[in-house]
């Protein structure tokens, strides 16, 4: 057994450097790091996430290893699924403090020769649905803890679809694989109608009022 | 008091509507000159021209209906990486290329074609130092990934007119022009420049197809006051793109500096950091779109992650309501990529809307 993982760990590191050798002109690409994007949509109940996933040529082998879990150098539905259910099960989402449960909802894989020369990228998209939120300042916080000895992270929050959440600030650890936003639900910020033009017209509409009382009296 | 509180409310609804309506307005397009027409019409025979040049084969292969998915095809990866459609360089006859090349020239300013074709000649360089052993490059022959000018692809997406919609699309690696006729008007949104090398000398002449851009980047973050350069300051790194290929219609959070908080002479700094990217377009187009970036510039944003000695890798972005711009170094400062978008008109979708 120990042989077994011994030969197969060497086979995974040739094939790295295999795919490195084939593709030296990509030697300044990013060859030996995993870069793993993640883009999060906040929605009044539910948060989705949008999480690519673009291994280098040297790392390929072994991500693609894991994903071949029948080692038939062929991935099948069943394994491109399995791999994806495993990366969201590695995903930490707590809103206001209390944990979430991310769900996959779909994926996509690329050929696997466009995996092993290393700029192909595996899409997934997670979501959590909780309780509509009240109105007022939420927290979400969100950390990949999908390999991450080798792995570059991106993580940002995306403008809001909806007018009624709008997001104050994001920080992040210095590897941005930890992301935590601060958002608020149910404010106009995002309408286009600026506080200050609300003031105005709420101004405007109690002086009408006031004056049109007095002409009355 | 009933009508006195109805008139309150009319008016409250009134003010909501013109403030509702204001972002819309300020992200609105100045009306297209006639100079632009005249452009336009120069371009559109420029793309004739091209076409005239090819058989019945190849203008299959360069033709594209318009709202196809071709519109979306494109990368920053070299070829062989990355399957790309159109008519590509290698094939075509010296008088195809050169019509390809004038159609170029018509549809870029001065300074649009200088850095394209500088792009295309450093991946020249870097096919021919990896033929020489170098670190870098690989090259026809040498393995599945071809490089060089060679390997630059042209597509139109939609037939080129001067009155209806189309894309003059032209790439290969590390470039990915997308530029978006609606008659008189038009956007290069969404286009990927690179570089590898990003620096390389030719005829004793040293050649840095995105140097302003770095330069400028670097220059603007000295002139900020400690304060403005924390604001500034992304405190994680960013290894890449955020928005690069396959992420049309997302926008990001803006994050950094607020232009508005800048003095006069940086908010023109920024400017024309902007105009490095806006500018590769023909003066016709690159004119109205500075005078939006411009009006937009209270609400745009500048971001900066990494060190600020120039020389450094450092990654920059530059984000307002029409306008991402990210510049991301590929580990060192030899190997560039850059993204420009319009999220309110990639692929011209503004032109439709009017």
């Amino acid at each position: 057994m120990r042989a077994n993982s011994r030969a197969r760990a060497c086979g995974l590191l040739l094939g790295g450097w295999l795919a490195l050798a084939a593709s030296t002109a990509l030697s300044a690409h990013r060859l030996d790091e995993y870069l793993q994007a993640a883009r999060i949509d906040l929605r009044p109940a539910s948060v989705s996430i949008d999480l690519d996933l673009t291994p280098g040529a040297v790392v390929a082998e072994s991500v693609i290893a894991a994903i071949d879990r029948d080692g038939n150098g062929r991935l099948s539905i069943d394994e491109e699924n399995a791999y994806a259910r495993e990366i969201v099960r590695q995903l930490e989402l707590r809103l206001d403090g209390a944990p979430l449960e991310p769900q996959l909802r779909s994926s996509a894989f690329p050929a696997i020769d466009a995996l092993r020369l290393g700029e192909a990228a595996i899409r997934l998209r997670v979501s959590a649905s909780h309780h509509t939120l009240a109105s007022g300042e939420h927290q979400l916080f969100f950390a990949n803890g999908h390999l991450t000895r080798q792995s570059v992270y991106l993580a940002n929050a995306l403008v809001p679809a909806t007018a009624l959440v709008a997001v104050t600030t994001q920080h992040r650890s210095a590897d941005q694989r930890e992301l935590t936003i601060d958002y608020a639900v149910g404010t106009a910020a995002r309408t286009g109608v600026t506080s200050s033009g609300l003031l105005v017209g709420l101004v405007a509409a109690v002086l009408i009022v006031r004056y049109t009382r007095r002409q009355g009296n | 008091m009933r009508v006195a509180a109805g008139i309150g409310l009319v008016v409250f609804a009134v003010f909501v509507a013109v403030a509702a309506s204001l972002p819309a307005q300020r992200g609105a397009a100045p009306s297209a000159s006639l100079a632009s027409a005249d452009v336009t019409t120069r371009i559109v025979t420029a793309a004739q021209r091209v076409l005239s040049t090819l058989d019945e084969a190849g203008r299959a292969r360069i033709q594209f209906p318009f709202g196809s998915e071709q519109k979306a095809r494109w990368s920053n990866l070299p070829s062989g990486a990355f399957k790309r459609e159109g008519v590509r360089l290698g094939d075509l006859t010296p008088a195809q290329r050169t019509a390809v090349m004038s159609l170029l020239e018509t549809a870029f300013s001065a300074t649009g074609y200088r850095k394209v074709t500088e792009i295309m000649r450093a991946d020249d360089v870097l096919r021919d130092n990896a033929g020489r052993g170098g670190q870098r490059g690989g090259g026809r022959g040498r393995g599945p990934i071809p490089f060089g000018s060679d390997e630059y692809f042209l597509a139109f997406v939609g037939a080129p007119s001067a009155t209806t919609p189309w894309i003059l699309q032209f790439g290969g690696h590390h470039l990915a022009i997308n530029m978006t006729f609606g008659g008189t008007r038009a956007t290069l949104a969404p286009t990927l420049t690179g570089a590898q090398p990003a620096t390389y000398t030719i005829e004793g002449r040293t050649v840095r197809p995105l140097g302003q851009e770095n330069d400028r980047a670097f220059a603007l973050m000295a002139s900020l006051s400690a304060d403005q350069q924390k604001q500034a300051t992304l405190n994680f790194a960013v290894s890449d793109l955020v928005l690069g290929p396959g992420q049309d219609g997302r926008t990001i959070q803006p994050e950094g500096l607020r232009a508005s908080s800048l003095s006069s002479a940086q908010q023109t700094m920024v400017l024309e950091i902007a105009r490095e990217w806006a500018g590769i377009a023909n003066d016709a187009y690159a004119g109205p779109r500075m005078e939006e970036i411009r009006a937009n510039l209270p609400q745009t944003y500048f971001a900066w992650s990494g060190p600020t000695t120039p020389g450094s890798v450092a990654y920059f972005r530059i984000q307002g309501p029409t306008l991402v711009i990210e510049y991301a170094p590929q580990r060192d400062v030899d190997h560039i990529h850059t993204i420009y978008r319009d999220p309110t008109n990639d692929y011209g979708a503004a032109f439709a809307r009017k």
